[in-house]
């Protein structure tokens, strides 16, 4: 990776990076924090929800967005039906391999800062499908996980406790100049998929560097392939 | 057709509702009555065990592990029992067939975490957790029992025996 630089007429000089380069002591006196404070607290009071319920959490999820417990409390009762007007996906339900690639894509469709909660057993591991053959075995193996909430499906309070705690973990990476302490899936799926399987070519295809097992480069937000004019008639 | 007819619609809806109750339960300061056999996190009572593992046996997940080792007397030391609560469905079939209600359901519902190994809940963890549930409810167990207030671990408490 080539790290920034400014050109000063032939000699290059390299830009300090806010994050890394900055000491410890000096970092929390910045302004860039008190900034960063405002932006969390502002980040983490009106969080988006994107529409990503898969099976029967997704009705506890409604549930959670309705008066009894009014998701809108906390500032995140406009669910969104596109991915580029939300910043949390709540992944509600099992996540079959079949639905895999679309889950990658819809995270990958999201603008920036986006954050995920895995929401029942289903999707944290894998729930009572964990051995199955149709199940992807938790959704951390496609997106990077914020949150995880367990229960089968949880109730709306369970559900409520993970966005507060996703409240906390926002001002915490606030606190910590945007350090994000979640762990990035590997996008290695040759342990749980078989060479040559259409699905795992697909969603290597959805991992940097973003190429097609026919070498092309797809676009890193929508998948899709360049100069194909194909490419939506074809599927 | 009348102009301003739909919002006095909706004006008077609100001025109906305004008097009535909320229905909002303001959740972490307060929080609903659950059923008794609601689908909440599993409780196991360490003094309750005889370490059988029907429970074990009798999981669908698979997910609980019970390790044993036979005392003198004939009785069973529980040298590990871990329930994953990754994979657990809270289906409360290990609930029914415990015959001796060691395992209930009734636990919290909020143990949300951020690394997910951390549900993965062993011995120590278990019989913590079944501490901080009898301290909250009175020495009183799920099903309505009483509790016994100890202080000597129970396991070596059989042991003297």
């Amino acid at each position: 990776m080539v790290s920034p630089t400014i050109d000063t007429g032939g000699a290059r000089i390299p830009l300090l990076d806010p994050v890394t380069d900055v000491e410890e002591e000096l970092r929390s006196q910045l302004l860039v924090s008190t900034v960063d404070k405002v932006f969390g607290w502002a980040r983490r009071s009106s969080l988006w929800p994107a529409m990503f319920g898969l099976a029967c959490c997704a009705i506890e999820m409604i549930a959670t967005a309705n008066a009894r417990y009014d998701l809108a409390r906390f500032g995140a009762e406009v669910f969104r039906a596109s991915p580029r007007q939300a910043d949390l996906m709540i992944v509600a339900g099992t996540v079959t391999w079949k639905m895999a690639p679309p889950v990658r894509r819809i995270y990958l469709q999201m603008a920036d800062p986006k954050w995920v909660i895995s929401m029942g057993s289903c999707s944290n591991i894998g729930g009572p499908f964990a051995h199955g053959y149709s199940t992807l075995p938790g959704v951390n193996n496609v997106v990077p996980v914020d949150v995880y909430v367990p229960g089968c499906p949880p109730r709306p309070e369970s559900l409520l406790a993970g966005l507060m705690l996703l409240q906390q973990v926002i001002d915490d990476e606030h606190a910590h100049n945007g350090r994000k302490r979640r762990p990035e899936p590997t996008g290695d799926f040759s342990r749980m998929l078989p060479e040559g399987d259409p699905i795992r070519a697909e969603l290597e295809s959805l991992f940097p560097p973003y190429l097609t097992s026919s070498g092309q480069a797809r676009d890193r937000f929508t998948g899709a392939l360049p100069h194909d004019e194909n490419f939506y008639t074809s599927r | 057709m009348v102009f301003g007819k739909g919002i006095a619609k909706g004006l008077m809806t609100v001025v109906k509702h305004v008097r009535k109750p909320v229905v909002t339960v303001q959740f972490p300061e307060e929080e609903r009555n659950i059923p008794p056999r609601a689908r909440t996190n599993l409780v196991w009572f360490v003094e309750r065990c005889t370490g059988c593992s029907t429970c074990a046996q009798s999981c669908p997940d698979g997910c609980i592990l019970v390790d044993t080792e036979p005392r003198e007397d004939g009785s069973f030391l529980v040298n590990r029992y871990e329930i994953d609560f990754r994979l657990c469905m809270y289906c409360g079939l290990c609930t029914e067939a415990c015959p001796y209600e060691a395992i209930q359901v009734g636990g919290s519902y909020t143990n949300v975490v951020t690394n997910p190994n951390n549900l993965y809940q062993d011995k120590d963890d278990l019989i913590e957790l079944a501490n901080e549930y009898l301290e909250q409810h009175n020495w009183v167990y799920p099903n309505g029992q009483q509790a016994v207030q100890q202080s000597v671990h129970p396991n070596e408490r059989r042991q003297h025996h």
